[in-house]
């Protein structure tokens, strides 16, 4: 393995195609639902702001969206999505405080210190028959420390989505896997690496995995994982209260929402034969 | 990064100095909140004050009396709030957040300008 290892951008990435399709059309079928986590290694990467960043690019896309943001430490999403600071500093006087509110008309944010807390989609929503795209945005240490387990994070999933969607025959408590997976790190060195693999790659197979890293580190550490650049310039809108809009995040919704589109008509296709 | 037990244990004693009971509270929710902003903020503990700072130069001083605590928030220009229940302790605890998160977009190499939506909700009378 090359010790010669540079993080790519988005655009460096050829053998994922970009179609100019509208990405609602990618989701076909009313019933179309698919998980995304983002799991975000150190508070460098700032999990509120790219949680904020894919739920606003997977709602410019015209997809529905409900995300879910878990864990303590500021700045939540509430903050990127301009709640007044009484509403989006509540969970820090009382924990068991659920802060929430719209992105736009269809799509809906969720933030919580305590996941049990995540209340079950609402039957009747407004757009409930779209394609809908549950984020999920948390810290990992990528070691025995996490604080929320990730049958946790896949059971808030379970309970926000509904029961129809997903493969087979599914109780509208059962865990929900994800499709997909960022990993957000400050540098992605050999051990982050084999944690990476530990924790998503081997237990979550299905899942599209990608990593993004904020300063690149030099090495791959013998995994073969595409790493993906967290862009410098994001840092400059850590401060303004509005959801990032940087193309970074536009192109990780529509990668996303492309690829696992590709598996299932694959997959389709295997059950039709 | 979490604080010592040493420093702990010193900002229990500094907890002490205010009499009222929700008051404490708010002073270790605020400082627990302060330190968990960043990976590698620094909490320094002297006789009168809490000091927390980070490598981009953020700067939150905490230093409690008997009925409130202050907080000033980059001492060099410096924002002085007295808190003493909740709308001070969200003024505060916002200020701070912000003054982190614009550090830190100036330390790479500017911030975008805020659409003014949101903005803090500081009284005036607090501000520099």
């Amino acid at each position: 393995m090359s010790g010669e290892h540079t993080a790519q951008q988005f655009d460096g990435i050829s053998h994922l195609f970009l179609s100019s399709r509208e990405s609602r059309d990618v989701l076909s079928g009313a019933s179309a639902e698919v998980t995304l986590w983002l799991a975000v290694h150190g508070r460098a990467c700032n999990r509120a702001l790219v949680a904020a960043g894919v739920a606003g690019a997977l709602s410019r896309l015209g997809v529905r969206c409900t995300l879910v943001e878990i864990g303590g430490g500021l700045p939540n999403v509430g903050y990127y999505f301009a709640l007044e600071p009484r509403d989006y500093l509540a969970p820090t006087l009382d924990e068991s405080r659920v802060v929430t509110g719209s992105v736009d008309s269809r799509s809906r944010f969720v933030y919580t210190i305590d996941p049990d807390r995540v209340e079950p989609h609402h039957a009747g929503e407004t757009a409930a028959d779209m394609p809908h795209v549950i984020v999920t945005a948390f810290h990992h240490p990528l070691d025995e420390r996490a604080s929320i387990s990730l049958s946790g994070v896949a059971a808030v999933a379970g309970r926000i989505s509904r029961p129809e969607a997903g493969s087979g025959k599914r109780r509208p408590d059962e865990e929900r896997q994800p499709d997909g997976i960022v990993v957000f790190t400050d540098s992605y060195t050999g051990a982050c690496a084999r944690e990476i693999d530990d924790f998503f790659r081997v237990p979550y197979p299905e899942a599209v995995l990608f990593v993004a890293e904020r300063r690149p580190s030099g090495g791959t550490g013998g995994s073969e994982m595409e790493t993906i650049a967290y862009p410098c310039e994001l840092l400059r809108a850590w401060g303004r209260r509005s959801p990032p809009a940087h193309p970074f995040f536009a192109d990780i919704a529509m990668r996303y929402l492309q690829v696992i589109s590709q598996r299932r008509k694959k997959g389709a296709k295997r059950a039709a034969v | 990064m979490q604080p010592s037990k040493d420093a702990t244990r010193k900002l229990n004693v500094m907890a002490g100095r205010l009499a009222d009971e929700p008051v404490r509270d708010l002073f270790t929710r605020f400082c627990r909140e302060i330190a968990l902003f960043s990976d590698s903020m620094t909490v320094v503990v002297t006789p009168f004050e809490v000091r927390y700072s980070d490598p981009q130069g953020f700067q939150v001083h905490v230093s409690p009396y008997r009925d409130l605590f202050r907080v000033s928030i980059n001492p060099a220009n410096p924002c002085d709030i007295r808190v003493s229940g909740e709308d001070g302790y969200v003024s505060a605890l916002d200020l701070a957040l912000k003054s982190f998160l614009d550090i830190h977009a100036l330390a790479a190499g500017g911030a975008e300008p805020d659409p003014g939506n949101g903005s803090t909700t500081a009284p005036s009378m607090f501000r520099p």
